[in-house]
């Protein structure tokens, strides 16, 4: 095959019929109506036996009609191939009357969102908001970590003769634990040199130096998180309280030891790491990761800080992936494999809840008492359920349980068995159920969807009490809520997946390109781009005016030593630190924001050629937000050997030449060549095969608008004042906060989220914040 | 406190190898729980550890150093109703150089044979060392009964704890699956429940809800339209599914055998360890009648081992006592005492397997069973590796290891290897030498039978 099988399956997606804004038919004149008689009289003659009444496809032909194609393409597009076998048969006025038609009838989004209206559907949590609503409504009960993004860990450093410590203790602040005890001079020479002592201090015993490191470090993603200690000497790791590398004694055969651990993103994990010079060597100490996806590094400093975070419940259970088929992820069905997967959650989270609830219950040592079960399972049960609960619940998920007045003759504790019934319980897994169960108080209902909408969890204490004292009901309190909360870790991690399925950035892990044309491209370049992108994400939308344009727009390029070398760009990097990213302005006037990003580039690119076709579906469908279709039929694309003489912008022309194809890839290719000055590492280019580098293409807007776009730049900055991609970016935002259709809101949620968007120069904070408020409000 | 501590039963049943909760019964597997019926006995051995040496003259009979019958010394009279299967060696020493300190060496090398390798871990004197360069001999028969199908049970070997510190260094290890391959005792009980029977404990709480969580589905499909009905009814018609599941499951299980019940709520402190001791032993004694293992040990603390028993007026800790002068009166008595306090749980053993008899008709377990019980020093305040205590009690069965207690045996200055491979080879393997062959020239043990 052709394809790669590391690019997304491209050749199955021509674009076949495209979104488009509510174009009104003109109506209330004669000739309007004729127009619409003439359609629907030509639809029935030529269309309808392979199309269906309602555009629905019958056995010959069975995909529906429905799309975003402007009624103008629409018509080209008729008037070249329709109906099949005999294309001259509708042309001009009849293909462009057909076109309006079915565009008005039954093929625009607006036709579709009129004929069936889309609903919200009752869904379950998602595995992401079952993992985030567990983990927090056992946090809950336990104090709250505080993230001081001091970018560091505290090292303490310890001499010791035999068991006996010596003298002061030294305390560091490392940017990361990578380092070679004799060469850190920010000690006293007799904690880096074993000899260096006076005799009359140690005598002639070898003085040990024991190192403790700790702080926090905050996973960016879910994931498994692979960590690594490698030193010479041995070694404890203690990650979220559990002890993961346990080889304090240091093994004679190796000086590497990896545990992996699952992390819920946006969360911070307690992190402590012992180890120490025994005996005259020095010691060398490394401590590292690979975050899922990535590659093995150093941790970087942003992922770490001081302090400390109480054990965060992450379940070992393992889930079936929610669909994602309409574009987002939901959880609109189930399967014996998720249900299975939520018992065994359940009964992982109440084995553990009965294990620590002394604990939860304030730290101590004594048992609880059966009253104190008690009052913890009525509490945690009206946390699960997202409100107080009613006098039924109270005796079905918590007294109930207790009657029995005997210990002795339960074989299942009260505590274990009420827990249990609650982690089951629809009213926990359906969150609306939850609501409608106890015809719940409004701003209940709205705190709920508010902490989903944003952190797919449950309201925080705040939150709740807002709701509970009824203050969140006070005109523009649920607009505070949702801006205070926009800020929380949850929010960003949250978010941070929709940019990582917006932008692709889930498929790096194996980026691999041809080593003869790329010798100095390789998984760590590949790790270093994705992670310029990031931050360049974090920057834009966390830091800075949150503007969406300013995604397009930004000059910026993220680098560490080694990015700025492979790319070519003048950055003020550190040598001594070639890992450590600084901001640099961009090498060429033709790179700026995410859509010539290297990442970007490079991951939609070939083993060693440009793919323009990659590049041009993932700008249409990604951020145009235009939709697309399987092509009749599968192609593979010409191979460069075959045709060695011809660009890459060639090649593509030619392939997609036939006018089967042209209807849909005039869109494509043309987004797509604007990139073409960038090879498949996303290095600056102004030849291909020895030609001139042509840029030139252009955009259909789902208005019919058109316009010209020169090359990357222009490109950028039609993106970033595009009212396709605003669109479409809304919609998408909404839809990956709420997990539903945005149109089951009504058109006035959309229409009203837009013009505020527009309103407000693109803030995409204040856009998440809207977002989450109008979701909660709805009835 | 952490809220996960590394003890948690999520993470020790992924250590254990078992599967989430709703894996088969394996437990329950007659085919996994005993194994096929041979004729010969269940031939068992159990090493028991406590540490920090003993009083020499409150344990060592006063009169010679052998003699028969055994003479029951103020340590020893717990053993009083197993007297007669109570066989007391004398003059058997761990003589292992090299580096680590005597209790480093002590508890690393009891069981190996073989030295400490080098290492990163210091004690209070000597060189620093690391894990035991050795496998330990119950891992060995261990190794040898699960290769024969007629003696291969579901664990093979069980490493039970009493209050063994949290941490693993070469103070804490005395089991080794092979060089530098610490095994890890479990010193929670109800963790030990769960490696033997998590599955169990699991369908148990499960099967006690999900008939409410099924009549809250019907409670709440009312709730919602017709179309979002179907989504709750396949959800609820799930959760019946999983009930008939188990009802069936546990229909079975209860053919085979009673899970035992462990006393709830007893937390890892050190004025638990009576309770928790007792606790291991039921499970010990229960997993012997269930057949999952042959081998076990027992291990109480650690060497160097802190306990305060202040359930016998003792304050301080043992370690600290140990090291006080044999003219310290107070530090003698305090320490005889809990000398004798192990003592009583070795004989609580022999005597829980003494009162159950054989499935099989081959007597009663003790019988079967030999139960070693050993230290780490002979002596605490010297650090002596010199007439490290042995008593072995029970094995009296003639087709199996055959002891002959009631007596008390003194060897001249023997290293301990030999009494290693005398337990090897009472198993039926046969051994040129155990751990460190320059300890072995004389052979395997001779006279216990």
């Amino acid at each position: 095959m052709f394809l790669g099988a590391k690019l997304p399956p491209i050749r199955w997606f021509c674009l076949w019929l495209g979104c488009a804004v509510a174009a009104a038919a003109p109506a209330g004149t004669a000739d309007a109506g004729e127009a619409v008689a003439l359609g629907e009289r030509v639809y029935r003659e030529s269309c309808i036996d392979c199309h269906g009444e309602q555009g629905e496809g019958s056995d010959y032909y069975s995909i529906p009609l429905t799309g975003d194609l402007p009624p103008s393409q629409l018509a080209t597009y008729i008037a070249n191939t329709m109906p099949e076998g005999d294309a001259e048969a509708c042309e001009g006025e009849d293909a462009e009357a057909v076109a309006q038609y079915l565009y008005d009838a039954f093929y625009s989004p607006f036709a579709q969102a009129r004929n069936r209206p889309p609903r919200r559907e009752l869904s379950r949590l998602t595995v992401r908001q079952y993992e985030q609503t567990l983990a927090d409504l056992v946090a809950s009960f336990l104090w709250r970590p505080e993230w001081k993004d001091n970018g560091g860990l505290t090292a303490r450093f310890i001499r010791k003769r035999n068991v006996a410590g010596i003298g002061k203790p030294a305390k560091l602040h490392l940017p990361g634990i990578d380092f070679r005890l004799s060469e850190l001079t920010e000690l006293d020479e007799s904690f880096r040199d074993p000899e260096a002592k006076t005799e009359a201090q140690f005598g002639n015993d070898r003085v040990d130096v024991h190192v403790w490191v700790s702080g926090v470090v905050r996973a960016p993603v879910t994931g498994v998180y692979e960590f690594f200690v490698q030193t010479n000497a041995g070694a404890e790791l203690t990650i979220n309280h559990q002890r993961v590398i346990d080889a304090g004694v240091a093994l004679a055969n190796g000086e590497e030891e990896r545990a992996r651990v699952k992390l819920l993103g946006g969360r911070v994990y307690e992190l402590k790491l012992s180890s120490g010079r025994i005996s005259k060597d020095d010691l060398t100490l490394r401590l590292g990761w690979r975050r899922p996806g990535g590659v093995d590094e150093t941790i970087p400093a942003r992922h770490l800080s001081t302090g400390n975070a109480p054990a965060i419940a992450v379940t070992e259970a393992r889930f079936p992936p929610d669909d994602r088929s309409v574009g987002y992820v939901r959880g609109a069905s189930i399967s014996p494999e998720w249900h299975e997967a939520i018992t065994n959650a359940a009964l992982e989270t109440t084995a553990e809840l009965v294990e620590q609830i002394a604990e939860l219950e304030g730290d101590r040592e004594e048992p609880v008492t059966r009253d104190e079960a008690r009052s913890f399972c009525e509490e945690f049960a009206a946390r699960a359920f997202r409100r107080p609960l009613t006098d039924d619940e109270r005796w079905r998920f918590v007294d109930r349980h207790f009657q029995s007045g005997d210990a002795a003759d339960e074989t299942v504790s009260p505590l274990e068995s009420s827990l249990l019934s609650v982690l089951k319980s629809p009213r926990f897994l359906y969150p609306e159920i939850g609501y409608a169960a106890a015809d719940a108080p409004p701003l209940q209902r709205a705190a709920g969807r508010l902490a989903l909408a944003l952190w797919d969890s449950l309201p925080d204490d705040q939150l709740a009490g807002a709701a509970r004292e009824g203050w969140l009901g006070n005109p523009g309190a649920l607009d505070q809520q949702a801006e205070r909360m926009v800020n929380d870790r949850r929010t960003k991690a949250k978010v941070n997946e929709f940019f990582r399925h917006w932008l692709h950035l889930d498929e790096t892990a194996e980026l691999t390109r041809d080593p003869e044309a790329f010798p100095d491209f390789g998984p760590r370049v590949a790790a270093d781009m994705r992670t310029s992108l990031e931050m360049l994400l974090d920057q834009v939308v966390w830091r800075g005016d949150a503007d969406l344009r300013q995604l397009f727009l930004s000059e910026e390029l993220f680098v560490n030593a080694r990015l700025a070398k492979f790319l070519d760009v003048d950055a003020p990097t550190d040598a001594a630190r070639p890992d450590t990213f600084v901001r640099a302005a961009a090498d060429t006037r033709q790179r700026s924001g995410v859509v010539s990003h290297p990442f970007m580039l490079t991951s939609l690119a070939y083993y060693r050629d440009t793919s323009p076709i990659h590049r041009g579906v993932f700008l249409a469908r990604h951020l145009l937000g235009r939709s697309l279709r399987p092509p009749p039929e599968a192609v593979a694309p010409i191979a460069p050997e075959l045709a060695p003489d011809m660009t890459t912008r060639e090649r593509v022309t030619l392939q997609t030449s036939p006018h089967q194809c042209q209807a849909c890839h005039v869109l494509i290719n043309d987004l797509g060549f604007t990139l073409e000055q960038f090879d498949a590492v996303g290095r600056f280019r102004s030849v291909d095969v020895g030609k001139p580098v042509d840029t030139s293409g252009g955009y259909v807007a789902t208005d019919g608008s058109e316009v010209r776009i020169g090359d990357s730049r222009e490109l950028a900055e039609y993106l970033a004042n595009s009212p396709d991609v605003h669109r479409s970016f809304v919609t998408q935002l909404f839809e990956h906060l709420t997990k539903q259709p945005m149109l089951a809101y009504g058109s006035a949620v959309r229409d009203e989220l837009s013009v505020d968007f527009r309103q407000n120069n693109f803030n995409i904070r204040r856009l998440i914040a809207r977002a989450a408020v109008a979701a909660a409000r709805a009835n | 406190m952490p809220l996960f501590t590394p003890h948690s039963r999520r993470e020790f049943l992924k250590a254990a190898g078992a599967s989430p909760a709703l894996a088969p019964l394996l437990a329950c597997l007659p085919s996994l729980a005993t194994s096929a019926p041979t004729g010969r006995p269940k031939q068992r051995l159990v090493i028991v550890f406590s540490p920090n040496g003993t009083i020499p003259s409150n344990f060592w009979p006063t009169a010679s150093a052998a003699g028969e019958p055994l003479e029951l010394t103020p340590i020893l009279e717990p053993l009083a109703p197993h007297r007669d299967r109570t066989l007391l060696l004398k003059g058997i020493g761990n003589q292992i150089k090299g580096d680590g300190d005597g209790h480093m060496r002590g508890i690393g090398c009891l069981l190996t044979g073989a030295e400490l390798l080098p290492g990163n871990i210091q004690g209070g004197s000597h060189t620093p060392a690391g894990w035991s360069s050795g496998r330990s001999v119950d891992q060995e028969i261990r190794a040898f009964w699960q290769a024969d199908p007629t003696t291969r049970t579901r664990f093979g070997s069980l490493e039970f704890g009493v209050f063994v510190p949290n941490r693993a260094d070469t103070w804490t290890r005395m089991v080794y699956a092979g060089p530098n391959r610490p095994i890890a005792p479990i010193d929670d009980p109800y963790q030990m429940l769960a490696k033997l029977y998590g599955d169990a404990r699991d369908r148990r709480a499960l099967g006690s809800v999900l008939d409410s969580v099924a009549d809250d589905f019907e409670r709440v499909r009312t709730l919602v339209g017709d179309e979002d009905r179907r989504l709750l009814d396949d959800h609820a018609a799930m959760v019946r599914s999983m009930e008939r599941q188990l009802a069936a499951d546990t229909a079975m299980a209860e053919l085979d055998h009673a899970v035992p019940e462990l006393e709830p709520g007893v937390v890892e402190t050190n004025d638990n360890m009576p309770r928790i001791s007792r606790m291991q032993i039921e499970l010990m004694v229960n997993s012997f009648a269930c057949d999952f293992a042959r081998v076990a040990t027992l291990q109480y603390t650690r060497s160097v081992g802190q306990a305060r028993m202040r359930w016998l007026d003792v304050e301080e800790g043992h370690h600290e006592l140990s090291h006080r002068p044999d003219s310290d009166a107070d530090a003698v008595a305090k320490l005889t005492r809990i000398n004798r306090w192990y003592c009583e749980e070795v004989a609580h053993l022999a005597t829980r397997l003494a009162e159950t008899p054989e499935t099989d008709g081959t007597g009663s377990m003790l019988d079967n069973t030999l139960v070693v019980w050993t230290n780490e020093l002979g002596k605490g305040n010297s650090h002596t590796h010199k007439d490290v205590p042995f008593v072995l009690i029970g094995g009296a069965a003639r087709d199996g290891w055959a002891v002959r207690g009631g007596r008390a045996i003194g060897y001249d200055n023997t290293p301990h290897n030999r009494l290693l491979m005398w337990l090897a080879e009472a198993c039926g393997l046969s051994l040129n030498s155990f751990g460190n062959a320059d300890y072995c020239s004389d052979g395997t043990l001779t006279g216990l039978s």
